[in-house]
């Protein structure tokens, strides 16, 4: 069976006049969706020649990665302006979300999925998908149709991603009802009305995609009504935020690197090329091992789950610069230090202390250590009174566990987010 | 990006002659794309692993002749010099240590070991591993990272399974001809127009050094970003090409920038729009045609006079045979900033159905 295309100016023209009064009356409710919902390029199905049981379903208007929206001149002339605008909304959001390459793996590979319908994993990304931008439709005077899933309605909470309803759907094999096929725009695999027109490419869809993001936090500043998962959508993609397992790694790698790494001359040892030209007496490299201090801020405003993952990095990142266990210090502190450890395995490190908080001891405990650390890393969440200086010879990274606390100019500060927050972006 | 869309722009750098680094993780066929790039080409490949070096062999090693001490080049670099064009490929660049890192500067962007200037025709494209991936990484000083373009080596689980199964394909290079003088002034004026409206993106030394080891904006990358963009053009490469490449010159944020810039640039320009009405052409995609009318509407506003005012309903009016939904949206704009004096046109009547059926007016307009 081939699909037919019409041309759009095929259409009735009451038809092309409700589709573009939507396109009007949608931008009219979110304003900052204005580009997306024009990028949208109407391909019109024509299934009027067909057995009714084999027509494609397309009543939520599909669409494909290339910005194509699939339309059934029956389904429009059924539908009204508020329920077009909603569903235009809705496969626009699917696009900008990138909702087909986030589509779990498991489903792209093996057989392709038959033709006349969906696999069930498909579904349920679906669903999954729909539930994540169906919160945030609620915008202006739009009405959320009732064939629509939002998160209510399959009993989950608001502002999740896919990917976290996707994985609790699973365990719910009774999981309500199914709702409309939203096409390849939203899963990524073939469908069987797709056109072959070029449309918009990678690279216009994420010019797209900034614009409308640069739209969203202006609309935000001057009028404030974005709903929360747009303006997170948004920051997220304007200024994404560096994974602080990285960033920390980093910093302490590049401490370690600054420290061990003054690679510097000596004429103690021979170099290993001084045979190649004996009458020229080289200097060869030498590397002084470093010592790291980790100083760990136990008063009880920290929480122990964060407090062990950020001991996890920090352990894996000395380890695989070459740290010996020897080099190392653990030293606990909430408002005095406690006495030096060797260790830094999460579960081996006692946490000794509890009470009010000052790293300005815990550091002046570090600068007592000999022979003296070149490198501190200090796991705290900022709500403490800092020395005006670091120990002397000292370098010092912060991870910082809270936003809102403070750390001093002369230390290296890197924001640990909460544990296992996931941008899927 | 596609396998295809980095191996067209490591063609268009290294047409450029402008040093590429290729990130990728251990064993996905790096070395092997750059030996074959070379083959094609005809010209030698000398491979250089910079963590079994030391800073003397990118800097030289002195030699005392007649009472002076010479900066002698190691046997690759003379090899490479002999042969007056080649490719220098320095593997493993952040697994070497942050002394040899700084070694590697000269010889990245200059060509010069030791005492020893290579060939122009020289080209140096290095390879790394993502320093969270090799045990034992160091991220690139940011002065190394800034000299050079970043391309990320993409893997494709479909193209390594054909590999396997028939063999893996040699990258098929075409070396395009060097751009034309119009080109490449074509590609400087570009890039100065936009930092000339983007002034804070001539330079921002990257903070944290996890993000330090990628492209950055600076005087000198946005210099690769004119000689590439000159390169594509006489490439004729395709856009993903050229975004890749302008990305990896100067980091995702300001690339980005620079590309939606240069999208928007083809718009017709509001002024002249507003001067001539009659020859405003709406362009054919609709949230194109959406942001020219929105500069033409926003120009004729802050004018705040009425001869701007109406030239501006010409134009809306002539975007609504072709794009109703495009001129209404914008004729709700124009209509809000109506300059005192000024009636309001015929023009609006013809959009009236249409912001009816959109719920957007309620009252009989007189």
């Amino acid at each position: 069976m081939s699909t037919r295309f019409l041309r759009i100016e095929d259409l009735p023209s009451e038809s092309r006049q409700r589709l573009a009064a939507t396109r009007v009356w949608a931008a009219n409710q979110a304003p900052y969706m204005a580009t997306a919902l024009l990028a949208l390029t109407p391909v019109v199905v024509d299934q009027s020649g067909e057995h009714p049981d084999r027509r494609h379903d397309l009543s939520a208007f599909p669409v494909d990665e290339r910005w194509h929206v699939y339309v059934d001149p029956e389904d429009l002339a059924q539908t009204d302006v508020e329920t077009l605008g909603f569903w235009l909304l809705h496969q626009a959001t699917h696009l900008l979300r990138h909702h087909a390459s986030r589509h779990p793996e498991e489903n792209r590979g093996g057989l392709p999925p038959p033709l006349s319908g969906r696999s069930p994993a498909q579904m349920r990304w679906n669903l999954a998908a729909d539930a994540e931008i169906d919160d945030d439709l609620r915008a202006g005077a739009m009405v959320i149709p009732d064939c629509a899933i939002t998160p209510a309605s399959i009993g989950l909470p608001d502002d999740w991603l896919a990917e976290q309803y996707y994985d609790v759907l699973a365990t719910r094999p009774d999981y309500p009802g199914n709702s409309a096929d939203c096409g390849s725009g939203c899963d990524g695999c073939q469908r069987p009305w797709n056109c072959s027109r070029p449309g918009l490419g990678a690279l216009d869809s994420r010019l797209l995609g900034r614009d409308v993001a640069r739209r969203i936090r202006e609309h935000q500043r001057r009028r404030g009504d974005v709903p929360t998962g747009w303006q997170r959508w948004a920051d997220d993609l304007l200024e994404p935020t560096v994974d602080w397992r990285r960033a920390l790694a980093s910093a302490v790698r590049r401490g370690v690197a600054d420290t061990a790494g003054r690679v510097d001359f000596t004429y103690r040892r021979p170099s290993r090329r001084a045979t190649v030209v004996p009458e020229v007496i080289f200097p060869s490299l030498r590397q002084p091992l470093a010592h790291v201090a980790v100083v760990i801020d136990t008063s009880g405003s920290m929480s122990d789950q964060m407090l062990a993952q950020a001991l996890g990095e920090v352990r894996g990142v000395l380890r695989s610069v070459g740290v010996a266990r020897h080099n190392l210090r653990v030293v606990c502190c909430d408002a005095g230090a406690y006495g030096a450890q060797h260790v830094l395995d999460a579960h081996d490190v006692r946490l000794l202390g509890g009470g009010g908080t000052d790293m300005g001891a815990g550091l002046a405990a570090v600068g007592n250590l000999r022979p003296r650390p070149e490198l501190v890393v200090v796991l705290s969440d900022g709500h403490t009174p800092w020395p005006p200086g670091p120990p002397s010879g000292t370098r010092v990274v912060v991870g910082l566990m809270d936003p809102v606390g403070s750390v001093p100019d002369w230390a290296t500060s890197v924001p640990i987010g909460p544990v296992g927050a996931a941008t899927g972006w | 990006m596609s396998a295809d869309t980095i191996d067209e722009a490591l063609a268009v750098a290294v047409r450029a002659r402008v040093p590429v680094v290729l990130w990728g993780s251990p064993g996905t066929g790096k070395t092997s794309v750059v030996r074959a790039l070379g083959e094609s080409l005809g010209w030698p490949v000398e491979v250089v692993i910079g963590s079994i070096r030391e800073p003397a062999d990118f800097a030289g090693l002195p030699v005392v002749s007649d009472g002076a001490v010479e900066m002698a080049p190691p046997a690759w670099a003379r090899r490479l010099f002999e042969a007056g064009e080649g490719l220098l490929f320095l593997d493993e660049l952040t697994t070497a240590p942050p002394a040899v890192q700084a070694a590697m500067l000269r010889v990245v962007l200059e060509r010069v070991v030791g005492d020893l200037a290579l060939p122009r025709d020289v080209r140096v494209v290095a390879a790394a591993n993502p320093p969270g991936e090799a045990a034992d990484g160091w991220e690139l000083a940011p002065p190394l990272a800034n000299r050079l373009v970043h391309l990320d080596w993409p893997v494709d689980a479909k193209s390594v399974a054909a590999g396997i199964a028939f063999g893996f394909p040699a990258p098929v290079v075409t070396m395009a001809r060097e751009p034309t003088p119009a080109q490449d002034a074509a590609a400087r004026a570009a890039v100065a127009a936009f930092l000339q409206v983007r002034p804070t993106l001539v330079l921002q030394v990257p903070t944290s050094s996890a993000s330090a080891s990628k492209g950055w904006p600076s005087p000198r990358s946005w210099k690769a970003v004119s000689v590439l963009m000159a390169a594509c053009d006489a490439a004729a490469a395709a856009d993903n090409a050229r975004a890749a490449l302008v990305i990896g010159a100067v980091g995702e944020g300001p690339g980005l920038e620079f590309l939606s810039w240069l999208a928007n640039a083809d718009l017709p320009d509001p002024e002249a729009v507003l001067a001539d009405p009659a020859s405003f052409e709406l362009p054919d995609r609709s949230d194109r045609a959406f942001a020219a009318l929105t500069a033409v509407a926003a120009v004729a506003v802050s004018k705040r006079d009425v001869e701007s005012w109406a030239a501006a309903w010409r134009v809306v009016a002539k975007a609504a045979d072709g794009a109703p939904d495009v001129a209404a949206l914008v004729a709700r704009t124009l209509a809000g900033a109506r300059p005192s004096g000024a009636e309001l046109p015929a023009e609006v009547l013809a959009l009236v159905p249409l912001l009816r059926a959109a719920g957007l007016m309620r009252r009989e307009v007189p």
